[in-house]
């Protein structure tokens, strides 16, 4: 892009190439076939149905909008502008106070119970200390909170979508001690949500969830956790591209070492694959090039309700277990361990002690009880 | 003091091998299962399609589970429908069983109080037992839900197959938290199986040296010593 005008070009301009590459890309995600790609072109081209989307931020880091954002085919703006209509998006829209407001309501006022609802980040729910003490106050945008501003927009939109971990399940902010209250969107609402986490989500879901929407007029089906099917069906560890090695008893145990240039299995290195659900492996971040297992890095479960609490320590394959007594952080081995070896001591103790008492228990014995049969 | 001993049949041959099932299988299961855990020996060497070694261990680890499985439902079936002898009143804890396991545990540990002699699955054995084996359903549980999440779009027999574990198994999700805490019990379950395992293995060797009843012998056997007339 050497001048403006080709920039504006770029920005404006559907290049069908690119374009039914999406359609391609969304078609494998959604495990559909070849002869669906044109179906899928007319749902996203169809004008009369573009859906209006409203993105919410939250408690979130934008992550999830700059994953968004990263895809390059399509490209930004044929995102934004062409695919979907992205109305109301507090990162990238050019409005801002009074004008985003007003946007907003009348988004929703215009497309009511049709309009799309994204969600980034977690509601807080916790109230904060001090007089003005006010529910879910430790998040508020123009004098309402969180949790207002989702009552509101979710309660007359056709369908609401969560993507990143934090909107669907809290995310890191609700992990011990929580100080906020945060709880994912659905769980804040009490209402069923399509969640599409992952830290950041894997835009190719998003978009395949919306497109799912607009080709059959439904959401997909999901798991128990709210996540489409067509994506967190299979674990990471069974599409994983080492799993060869892990199968072959393979084995990185030290970062930088020559197993690890190997690209062996990163399981001894705690890697969370065996206990993660996502597509990670085929849909893959960045434009389709890498993913963190490729890159050399040990899954974190970032897909996982409570990725934080129960994923970590994220280099270790087993969490530690918290000794009531005490509060050490411990492992399930020492403990065990720990437990046999007081039973070998309570053994070794008890035969000393009654092999060497002297005492005739013959007595002691009751015969046998007259048995009946 | 003397003592006429008497031999008597306590246990058929079906009870034994299942026993020694249990055993051989429980002692697989506990090795492979700390290997996959972490893999601290036996590493492939060469390319990945030359060697096979954890995806071996993790086979021997079922096959293990699934003998495990069948030996203990089997088990169960004989401890009610058995026509030798039904044992399932011995196990389960009621309150003369309660107080005489304890009068048991006081003897064990002084010599003193009475025990009394059982044909049958003593009091103190058969609570413990009860105790060991619900920590085996509990690694039956676990085990099977780790086991049905890496099984995904199936069909058919399979499918169904698949369908029947999550449904007896899905509830470990939830009371542990996720498949990590289905994991880490999973895990924590098998030092508890070691410790029981340890503790039982010395209960016996004890009574059989101290008692003089031939406790062992019953397992391998099947029969053990019963006092007929004591006289001076």
């Amino acid at each position: 892009m050497s001048d403006v005008k080709d920039q504006v070009k770029f920005l404006t301009t559907i290049d069908r190439r690119e374009f039914m590459g999406l359609c391609a890309q969304i078609s494998v995600v959604l495990g559909l076939g070849n002869s669906m790609v044109p179906k899928i072109a007319e749902a996203l081209e169809g004008a009369a149905r573009k859906p209006s989307i409203i993105w919410l931020h939250f408690q979130e880091c934008t992550g999830d909008s700059e994953a968004f954002l990263r895809t390059t085919s399509p490209s930004v703006a044929e995102l934004v502008l062409d695919i979907l209509s992205i109305d109301y998006h507090e990162t990238i829209m050019a409005a801002s106070g009074d004008q985003a407001e007003q946007l907003l309501s009348k988004t929703m006022k215009e497309n009511k119970g049709k309009y799309l609802v994204i969600c980034e980040g977690a509601i807080p729910l916790a109230t904060p200390p001090g007089p003005a003490g006010l529910r879910g106050g430790y998040l508020t945008i123009g004098n309402k909170t969180g949790l207002q501003i989702a009552q509101e927009v979710c309660a007359d939109a056709a369908a609401v979508i969560c993507v990143g971990n934090c909107s669907s399940y809290g995310g890191v902010q609700a992990q011990r001690p929580n100080p906020t209250g945060a709880v994912g969107v659905g769980e804040a609402l009490g209402i069923k949500t399509v969640n599409i986490p992952a830290c950041p989500h894997n835009p190719v879901n998003s978009i395949a969830t919306v497109v799912n929407y607009l080709l059959l007029g439904s959401l997909p089906p999901t798991d128990r956790f709210g996540r489409p099917l067509f994506a967190y069906e299979g674990r990471i560890h069974d599409q994983c591209t080492r799993r060869s090695h892990f199968d072959a008893g393979q084995f990185v145990t030290e970062w930088g070492s020559e197993e690890a240039k190997k690209g062996f299995c990163l399981y001894k290195m705690g890697c969370k694959g065996p206990q993660t659900y996502n597509n990670c492996n085929k849909a893959r971040y960045n434009d389709h090039t890498g993913w963190p297992i490729g890159a050399g890095h040990g899954c974190v479960g970032c897909s996982e309700p409570k990725f934080w609490d129960t994923m970590s320590p994220f280099y270790k394959r087993l969490e530690g277990v918290e000794v009531p007594f005490g509060g050490v952080e411990s492992t399930a081995d020492k403990v065990g361990l720990a437990l046999t070896g007081a039973a070998a001591a309570g053994a070794a103790v008890h035969a000393v002690y009654t092999f060497n008492k002297k005492k005739e228990h013959e007595e002691r014995i009751i015969d046998r009880e007259k048995e009946g049969k | 003091m003397v003592i006429l001993l008497e031999m008597v049949k306590v246990k058929t041959a079906g009870v034994r091998v299942l026993h020694w099932v249990i055993f051989l299988s429980t002692v697989s299961l506990v090795l492979t299962g700390l290997y996959i855990a972490d893999p601290f020996w036996l590493s492939g060497s060469g390319e990945a399609y030359q060697t096979f070694v954890m995806a071996k261990i993790r086979l021997i680890h079922f096959l293990s589970a699934i003998a495990l499985d069948v030996a203990f439902l089997m088990r169960l079936y004989i401890a009610f429908f058995s026509i030798f002898h039904t044992d399932w009143r011995e196990v389960l804890p009621s309150p003369g069983n309660v107080e005489e396991a304890w009068q048991s545990f006081h003897f064990y540990w002084t010599l003193e109080g009475e025990q009394r002699e059982r044909r049958w699955i003593d009091p103190f054995d058969g609570i413990t037992f009860h105790l060991l084996h619900l920590v085996l359903l509990l690694q039956l549980f676990t085990g099977f839900a780790l086991y049905v999440s890496g099984i995904e779009m199936v069909a058919g027999v399979w499918g169904l197959w698949a369908k029947t574990l999550h449904v007896a198994t899905d509830w470990t999700l939830v009371v542990f938290g996720g498949l990590p805490g289905v994991r880490l019990m999973h895990h924590f379950t098998l030092w508890l199986v070691v410790s029981g395992a340890f503790l039982h293995i010395y209960l016996q060797i004890w009574k059989t040296i101290k008692l003089q009843r031939a406790d062992i012998s019953a397992i391998i056997n099947g029969y053990k010593l019963m006092a007929v007339k004591r006289g001076k």
